[in-house]
């Protein structure tokens, strides 16, 4: 399950419909997920949840689910 | 909303700042497109004339430069350079970039280019070294840095972002975010990201004009603490003495926008006589009565009385900031008068201070102050007698006379042309095209054979309006001008001060014909009859445009209430109260 916040985030980052995102959404599935719109997501949910990702973890954070379970780990 | 072309260039990655830009520019009435160049490229971008820059045909171009990039080879072993050989890096720096910049003017002649200051990690090898020995860095870039200021500073085209000032407030560790340089090679946290987005953004609207102008200030609890309707003349907290120091401070830097050309006005629920006795008597006053363009104290709704000090200032209700420390007050103007730029504020009055800064930087900045900004409250001060005169009850003739009007028309010159711009790029109600002029354009026109750029200096009984009109022709034909540009100030609409303009300016011209258009705005509706009123013939529509014209120009008068001085090419004893 997606937190609400997550799938604002994404949506406003990418400017999609909330109704769009799954877990399994990815940028292969939105072609504006590119590396610029990585940094943006990054920086704009490291705000929302209060977290902070590690350097190494953030190339692999590549799905929403991904984005959940890193957030959830980090406690946010 | 006003379309705007940006071409951003960095030394750095820069991608990540056009979405924090883009939200900037459009809070300030901006539609941004954006070219970026590429990681690393600004240099090949900048000298290849086939490059998307130029393709892209910028109105801005935003080149950020950091110094860690500049000085990288210096931070890398800063015991390689000592003390003048440093020094002269900086300044081989500064004029590299300099003829970079030059290059990029020349291929875009109408663009502005913002450069930034910059600053090196406070903390690096030669801490404490600097400035004790012959090792250090910092004077490198702090030559770069003057070098780079001098430069703009001779150009009219180039303007300065002070990054290193920003990197200082939002504090140097945190200005950067180490994981964003080692996996994007992008030297800039989320903070400085919208810092410098924020900085670059009222920047831009500085230039294009796109500021407020007034600031309607709340009384209890705002200007001073307590209120004086219940603690009395001697039981509020204004002055020397503790937390009294914070509402004085405050109103010190009101007074710093006041002499910047801000409006200031009063919007207050209170006793007037009580207000007003605070007001002119209170030893802890740093604001007084002459300060305020106009004052509502009274006990109405704060919506309606700011619709009546924009009526009486003669100013859109968009043009005005509301301050006041009462939330539900804040609501009810936010939700009737949405207009209004209506700030949060903070609620401990040692914070209203910094409150004000930001909101001078957010919407007031001035890249330049003219002599027209240093008077402005004292033109509005004479504007409310003139009213008075006005309502005295003698026929509007009468009223004219009274006013003893003294115009005088000349050609821009070095000294009026920033004032000329700033008028294009200001003027909404009386503006018959709305054609937004920069200093560089405006001194092309004049320079130009076919082309008169006339301005227009009012003074009256009140004392001066300063320079007030602009008149820009252009010649179609041997005797015949085209209006390119007909504009004047709101504050001086109704006084029949444009028949007295293009009369003398038309004369001034040889003007035998004369052709103007009306393009409607949002906001010039009173001007929309004006030709008709001024004798011209409708011809035809171009689009919403409506085009007019006047066989005879020589029909034109100037109206007898006014004396009419000429002054050929602003090079008389008595200058036009305008420099900078």
């Amino acid at each position: 399950m997606l937190d609400k916040r997550l799938v604002d985030t994404l949506s406003r980052v990418f400017n999609v419909d909330p109704s769009t995102i799954t877990p399994e959404t990815s940028p292969a599935t939105l072609p504006s997920w590119d590396s610029v719109g990585h940094i943006n997501l990054v920086l704009e949910l490291e705000d929302v949840f209060g977290v902070r990702f590690s350097s190494e973890s953030i190339p692999t954070l590549d799905s929403a689910r991904t984005l959940q379970a890193a957030i959830d780990a980090l406690g946010g | 909303m006003t379309q705007l072309r940006v071409a951003l260039l960095s030394s750095c990655t820069i991608e990540v700042l056009e979405r924090p830009l883009a939200a900037a520019l459009r809070e300030r009435g901006f539609e941004p497109s954006f070219w970026i160049s590429g990681f690393g490229q600004y240099r090949q971008d900048a000298l290849d004339p086939a490059s998307g820059l130029y393709q892209h045909d910028p109105n801005v171009v935003l080149l950020y430069l950091d110094a860690e990039d500049l000085f990288r080879q210096l931070l890398q072993n800063p015991f390689a350079n000592v003390g003048d050989a440093r020094r002269a890096e900086g300044r081989r720096v500064a004029d590299d970039i300099a003829s970079l910049v030059v290059a990029i003017r020349s291929r875009l002649p109408k663009a502005t280019v913002v450069v930034n200051t910059t600053a090196l990690p406070p903390l690096n090898a030669v801490t404490g070294l600097e400035f004790n020995s012959e090792f250090g860095v910092q004077d490198a870039v702090a030559e770069y840095n003057a070098g780079l200021v001098a430069f703009a500073a001779a150009r009219n085209d180039v303007i300065v972002l002070d990054a290193a000032g920003l990197a200082a407030s939002v504090g140097f560790s945190r200005w950067r975010d180490s994981r964003m340089w080692y996996l994007a090679r992008l030297r800039l946290s989320k903070p400085a990201l919208e810092a410098l987005a924020s900085g670059y953004a009222s920047t831009i609207a500085a230039r294009l004009g796109k500021t407020k102008k007034c600031v309607a200030v709340d009384l209890d609890n705002t200007l001073w603490g307590g209120i004086v309707g219940e603690d009395g003349f001697d039981g509020i907290k204004l002055g020397e003495d503790g937390l009294g120091l914070a509402f004085a401070e405050f109103q010190e830097e009101l007074l710093n926008l006041y002499r910047k050309g801000i409006l200031l006005a009063i919007c207050s629920k209170n006793n007037p006589d009580d207000a007003l006795q605070v007001i002119r008597n209170h030893p802890g006053m740093r604001l007084r009565e002459e300060h305020f363009a106009a004052l509502r104290i009274n006990w109405e709704d704060k919506a309606s009385n700011l619709r009546a000090l924009a009526e009486e200032l003669n100013i859109g209700l968009d043009a005005f900031v509301f301050v006041d420390d009462n939330p539900v007050e804040r609501s009810w103007v936010k939700q009737s008068a949405p207009e209004v730029v209506v700030p949060e504020w903070p609620t401990d009055p040692v914070d209203y201070k910094s409150a004000l800064l930001q909101l001078s930087a957010r919407y007031f900045p001035k890249l330049g102050i003219t002599a027209e900004d240093r008077k402005r409250g004292e033109v509005y001060q004479a504007q409310a007698a003139r009213r008075k005169l006005e309502s005295s009850g003698a026929t509007i003739e009468e009223f004219y006379h009274a006013l003893e009007m003294r115009v005088r028309v000349g050609r821009a010159d070095s000294f009026t042309i920033p004032r000329i711009a700033q008028l294009t790029q200001k003027t909404n109600q009386f503006n018959l095209t709305t054609r937004r002029y920069t200093e560089a354009e405006i001194r092309a026109a004049s320079e130009d054979e076919r082309t008169e750029v006339f301005w227009l200096d009012l003074n009256d009984r009140f004392g001066p309006s300063g320079l007030v009109g602009v008149l820009i022709l252009k010649q179609d034909a041997p005797g015949e001008w085209n209006i390119d540009t007909f504009l004047l100030s709101c504050r001086v609409m109704g006084r029949t001060v444009e028949n007295a303009f293009l009369a003398a300016a038309a004369r001034e011209a040889g003007a035998t014909c004369l052709v103007g258009e009306y393009a409607p705005t949002a906001k010039n509706s009173p001007v929309k009859d004006l030709y008709a009123r001024l004798g011209f013939a409708h011809v035809r529509d171009v689009g919403e445009r409506r085009v007019w014209r006047l066989a005879n120009a020589a029909k034109l008068e100037i109206p007898p209430w006014f004396q009419v001085e000429r002054d050929r090419n602003g090079a008389t004893a008595d200058p036009p109260l305008i420099t900078r």
